[in-house]
């Protein structure tokens, strides 16, 4: 059923919610459905810091939606305990054309940039 | 099959369908039953046909499939101890198995979008495991033309590894023993072609013609396996909105800072309960819009609550909203005020939401 594909390419930290690393993962969920998990597997999660000056590249990341693809960013603070994850961000991607970028901010300091291309 | 228990297997579904794509190599020979293991299996499904038509046995599956995951694995971990099983058990005592572990577990089938075949389940320690700690798990797999919503069966393993280290990938190959189409014996294998064990399947299992079954298998009550029981996939239903945005015009004061650390629930129709964030909170203060882009389906209307989380007192109600589908129109976007009514307390709290409706009359 799905309609529209959008390509997540990079993820950019400006800033972290906390000192030193955020421990960052998206949960992917296309149209209220099946939640995916980037970094494919369970408990990983890629260390992202603005001192690092380093984009988190994503490897081929395409997301196949209907109406809408809702990603969101966790920062893993216990790595077998999700109950314990800090909520970045998130962004829903309806269809569109071209491509881009946004900036996630949070009131706890979190800074980050997704650039993502839709592909149809 | 109740919504909590499938949209709690959807969260490990969702973990198994994160996983990068995994190749087989089926052994070249599949190893034969040896004459304990069938005996095992023998009494086994004897037992299965004794528990599962005795009026106990029924009461106690009807019961599973409204329970939710924690309750479901423990009422099957009981159900191995009921004295349909007891000759079962103690035949498992007295061989001289090489196996390490036993399994019992109730299969069922989801449609959640993609099919999905998942086993509930207990393993014991046996042969050089025997006194081990047992161990509750979640296997999951793709499967093809379900039964929707259903407790299709039983399955029975026989297993090389302790309860304890059953987890993680495996393959199955069908030995074809004429058991007929309600009961089949299968050969467990690692990626690598590594025997890992036999199951006997009752009632569904594997697919006509499928020459070869992928499986996860997730250990429950350990801290690689729990964690994904709040609900996140949604059944699919009549309408589809999206809750584009939340706004603050003024927070609530609870003394800890001018900001109010905000997260949501919703209820469709008054089925499933969800939150939103799933975890943890999005810090809000006076003039602040999140733009949270929460998709929901649903029939007729929506209920959003949101509260202030607090740790030390609890967590504070900030705004409600009734979303009806009469409220909306296909395309737009419109603006829902807080049916609290703030005015006359001390606090001017007060936030609004942007609902669009993006799809209508979709089933």
């Amino acid at each position: 059923m799905s309609k529209h594909s959008i390509q997540i390419n990079s993820i950019y930290c400006n800033d972290t919610s906390e000192s030193g690393h955020d421990e960052v993962y998206l949960i992917c969920q296309a149209d209220g459905g099946i939640p995916i998990r980037v970094p494919y597997g369970i408990n990983t999660s890629h260390s992202m810091s603005n001192d690092d000056n380093n984009p988190w590249v994503l490897d081929n990341l395409i997301l196949n939606f209907e109406y809408e693809v809702l990603v969101t960013l966790w920062d893993e603070d216990l790595s077998y305990d999700p109950n314990l994850a800090t909520y970045l961000q998130s962004n829903d991607f309806q269809s569109g054309s071209g491509s881009g970028s946004i900036q996630l901010t949070n009131r706890n300091g979190a800074d980050y940039t997704i650039s993502y291309q839709y592909i149809d | 099959m109740n919504d909590t228990l499938n949209t709690q297997i959807a969260n490990y579904a969702g973990a198994y369908q994160s996983m990068p794509p995994q190749n087989a190599s089926q052994p070249a020979t599949l190893p034969a039953l040896s004459d304990q293991e069938q005996q095992v299996f023998n009494e086994a499904q004897s037992a299965w046909e004794t528990f599962s038509n005795s009026e106990k046995g029924k009461a106690d599956l009807q019961a599973i499939s409204s329970m939710d995951v924690p309750e479901a694995k423990q009422a099957v971990a009981e159900i191995l101890n009921s004295s349909a099983f007891a000759k079962l058990i103690q035949l498992l005592n007295s061989l001289d198995l090489p196996a390490s572990s036993f399994s019992f577990g109730i299969t069922m089938e989801l449609e959640l979008i993609i099919g999905i075949e998942a086993v509930i389940g207990v393993a014991i320690g046996i042969g050089d495991s025997k006194g081990v700690s047992s161990s509750e798990f979640l296997t999951v797999g793709l499967t093809e033309g379900i039964d929707e919503g259903a407790l299709i069966g039983v399955q029975f393993g026989l297993w090389k590894n302790a309860p304890s280290d059953l987890g993680g990938y495996s393959w199955s190959s069908e030995l074809d023993l004429g058991l007929g189409a309600e009961a089949e014996v299968g050969i467990s294998y690692t990626a690598s072609g590594g025997i890992l064990g036999a199951t006997l399947t009752i009632g569904g299992g594997e697919e006509d013609g499928a020459d070869e079954e992928e499986s996860y298998t997730f250990i429950l009550g350990n801290q690689g396996g729990d964690g994904y029981l709040k609900p996140v996939y949604q059944p699919r239903k009549n309408n589809f909105l999206i809750i584009t945005s939340m706004k603050c015009d003024s927070t609530q004061s609870d003394g800890a800072g001018n900001a109010n650390e905000v997260y949501f629930t919703f209820q469709a129709d008054g089925d499933t309960l969800y939150h939103y964030p799933t975890y943890d909170y999005f810090s809000m203060q006076s003039g602040d819009t999140w733009n949270c882009g929460r998709s929901v389906w649903f029939n007729n209307t929506v209920q959003v609550n949101v509260y202030d989380e607090d740790d030390t007192s609890g967590d504070d109600s900030i705004g409600n909203f009734t979303i009806n589908l009469s409220d909306l129109t296909l395309g737009q976007t419109k603006t829902f005020n807080s049916t609290i009514d703030y005015s006359t307390t001390f606090d001017t709290v007060k936030y609004t939401i942007n609902v669009k409706l993006v799809a209508q009359n979709v089933q």
